[in-house]
């Protein structure tokens, strides 16, 4: 499982790196974005990687045990705290 | 080696060995240096050296270097030597090869095709970029039923470099048109996971991402107490279903476009005991 998950954050990284260089070359400042279905591990390590992270609220169920679904997900979709959400 | 017994020229001190060790910055360079400067191997035995001549357990390197002139058989890897390979070396081998395999490979070659880990050009990106399913389907979401149409998602495989090329310069495009934001619609794989993705075997890019995973994380004794003697044509449903029996597939076949067999709904993979795979070192080990 850590694999599968180490060549996302793989591919988001060099991903974002190239585009972020190649904008910072022509002056410009890009936000790179993604979306949090539901807060999940692969969610949450990806987060250091983006600017801003849109929540979706509406898409998944959520993990058991979990009764306040909007606190839940907007904690933990900012990741290490650091992202406004 | 003749003009230093003769006392034309002298050998370098241990001390000016170790300087120009220090002094070399690459690691593949300062590894071949070193190499070359503890073992006695000659040059062409250390640029031929492969992973599988050098075995870490035993701290030994065999050339199975054979000729008129020479028997070289073993030569032994010394504790500071041993210490920069696990720790220095093979970590940069790992990026080494994820950076330039595919790029040396290709030398020569249409740059823009995309093609599978063993060079086959690939007839279209669909075909070598889709993740795959246990029985090797494309890994799809059908879409568009309520418009009386078939129109597909793919989730694709992230070990692909023509897939982050590709997905890079159109991002640059858009950034050359003036775009301020880039939105990632999950990069996460989920998807991937929740379409029953991820079993690619080894002729697939992410298939080959799981061989080098493996193989950076078992030994080749834990390998082969595991049942497996090659990784190199390494397929894990394969693997899983010759150890743990057959499992039943759920699969709803169809061709997309006359190109593509995908299942939707998502195909599935029952086996007959779900704890004992699950507990299998594959899945259980990080």
């Amino acid at each position: 499982m850590i694999y599968w998950y180490q060549s996302a954050i793989k591919f988001v990284k060099n991903l974002t790196t190239t585009v972020k260089l190649h904008a910072k070359s022509m002056g410009k400042n890009v936000l790179i974005t993604s979306n949090e279905y539901m807060a999940w591990f692969p969610h949450i390590i990806l987060t250091p990687y983006m600017d801003v992270i849109y929540v979706e609220t509406n898409q998944f169920l959520l993990p058991p045990g979990q009764t306040n679904q909007v606190i839940y997900k907007m904690a933990l979709a900012s990741g290490n705290y650091s992202k406004h959400v | 080696m003749q003009r230093i017994m003769l006392g034309y020229e002298k050998p370098p001190t241990l001390e000016e060995i170790k300087r120009v060790a220090k002094n070399i910055t690459n690691v593949g360079a300062k590894i071949t240096f070193v190499i070359l400067a503890e073992t006695g191997l000659r040059p062409v035995e250390v640029f031929n050296l492969t992973m599988k001549q050098v075995d870490l357990s035993e701290r030994i390197i065999r050339p199975l270097h054979l000729s008129k002139t020479k028997r070289a058989y073993i030569s032994f890897i010394s504790k500071p030597m041993y210490k920069f390979i696990t720790k220095q070396y093979l970590p940069w081998r790992e990026w080494f090869l994820e950076h330039y395999q595919n790029a040396v490979s290709n030398i020569g070659r249409d740059a823009e095709k995309w093609m599978y880990p063993n060079g086959t050009v690939a007839k279209d990106p669909y075909s070598v970029g889709a993740s795959r399913s246990f029985t090797g389907k494309y890994v799809v979401r059908v879409i568009g039923k309520e418009l009386d149409r078939r129109d597909f998602v793919t989730a694709m495989q992230p070990q692909n470099p023509y897939w982050q090329k590709f997905l890079a310069k159109w991002c640059i495009k858009t950034i050359d048109l003036g775009a301020d934001m880039i939105f990632l619609d999950s990069p996460d794989m989920l998807f991937t996971f929740n379409w029953d993705g991820d079993w690619g075997d080894n002729e697939t890019w992410e298939g080959q991402g799981l061989i080098r995973h493996l193989r950076s994380v078992f030994s080749n004794e834990e390998l082969t107490a595991m049942g497996i003697n090659s990784l190199e044509n390494f397929s894990l449903a394969k693997y899983l279903s010759m150890k743990y029996g057959k499992p039943k597939i759920y699969t709803t076949p169809m061709i997309l476009r006359g190109a593509f067999t995908a299942s939707w709904p998502p195909e599935s993979v029952a086996f007959n005991n779900v704890t004992e795979v699950l507990q299998d070192p594959i899945l259980e080990n990080p």
